[in-house]
């Protein structure tokens, strides 16, 4: 049977509140292996490059390994660290991220407007924008 | 909407538990050990109370079967929530009356 406990005072509740925080942080702000961040720039850049290629079937068979690649490392990775599915808290980071996907997918739309250049251009600023991101990620988590 | 402070999420270490699941959805045994600073039969302790009241719901690695990963259930989750939120109009009251 469960003990009854007293209300707690707010000094309580603000101390629980705190272990809350400390708790959820330490869960989201985990270090991710260096590796990770390379990796996942070389891809979110390999997936937008995938646009240059002139067939659409070719493309779309190497977008889905690298797609697949990029979910499967990062869940692995996140196995491995024991919180496969944490979101960092690290809102700089999660901007940048999401504008690495914007680039990616703003090079499907310069590859139906046949724009070869704007395709290389996403490809570079996806790279760049996620590289950013993982800068600040990494600072974040520094012990 | 009000809250409502939960007899089992109450002790400290397993609010902490139950935050750190919310916020991972799956978070690895070894991971909640680390961060919540208890020995590992102290814990599983907290764990299976949790467990027994159907808030968490704990399952072993298929690979590896040292590694135990813990999930909030939804009915963990919703309790969770609702002492949480119990905390913080504890909080707000206390403020208003100042």
């Amino acid at each position: 049977m469960e003990t009854i406990y007293p209300e707690p005072d707010p000094q309580q509740a603000a101390a629980d509140l705190d272990a809350v925080a400390d708790a959820r942080r330490a869960v989201r702000d985990r270090r991710w292996p260096l590796w990770l961040y390379p990796t996942n720039a070389l891809l979110l850049g390999a997936l937008a490059l995938a646009g240059l290629v002139d067939s659409s079937m070719l493309a779309t068979f190497i977008l889905l390994p690298l797609g697949v690649a990029l979910a499967r490392f990062n869940y692995w990775a996140g196995r491995r660290m024991g919180t496969p599915f944490a979101v960092p808290t690290s809102r700089g980071f999660r901007v940048l991220v999401a504008l690495s996907g914007l680039c990616v997918l703003l090079s499907v739309f310069a590859r139906a407007a046949d724009l070869p250049w704007l395709i290389i251009a996403c490809a570079v600023a996806a790279v760049i924008s996620y590289g950013a991101g993982a800068a600040l990620h990494h600072r974040s988590t520094r012990p | 909407m009000t809250g409502r402070l939960d007899p089992v999420i109450h002790p400290t270490h397993r609010l902490k538990i139950c935050a750190m699941l919310d916020a991972g959805t799956t978070v690895e045994m070894s991971v909640v050990k680390e961060a919540v600073g208890l020995s590992a039969s102290a814990l599983s302790k907290q764990v299976a109370a949790l467990v027994e009241a159907g808030y968490v719901r704990q399952e072993r690695s298929g690979r590896d079967s040292r590694r135990i990963w813990l999930t909030l259930t939804s009915q963990g989750a919703k309790a969770y929530r609702g002492h949480v939120r119990a905390l913080r109009e504890i909080i707000a009251d206390a403020a208003h009356q100042l």
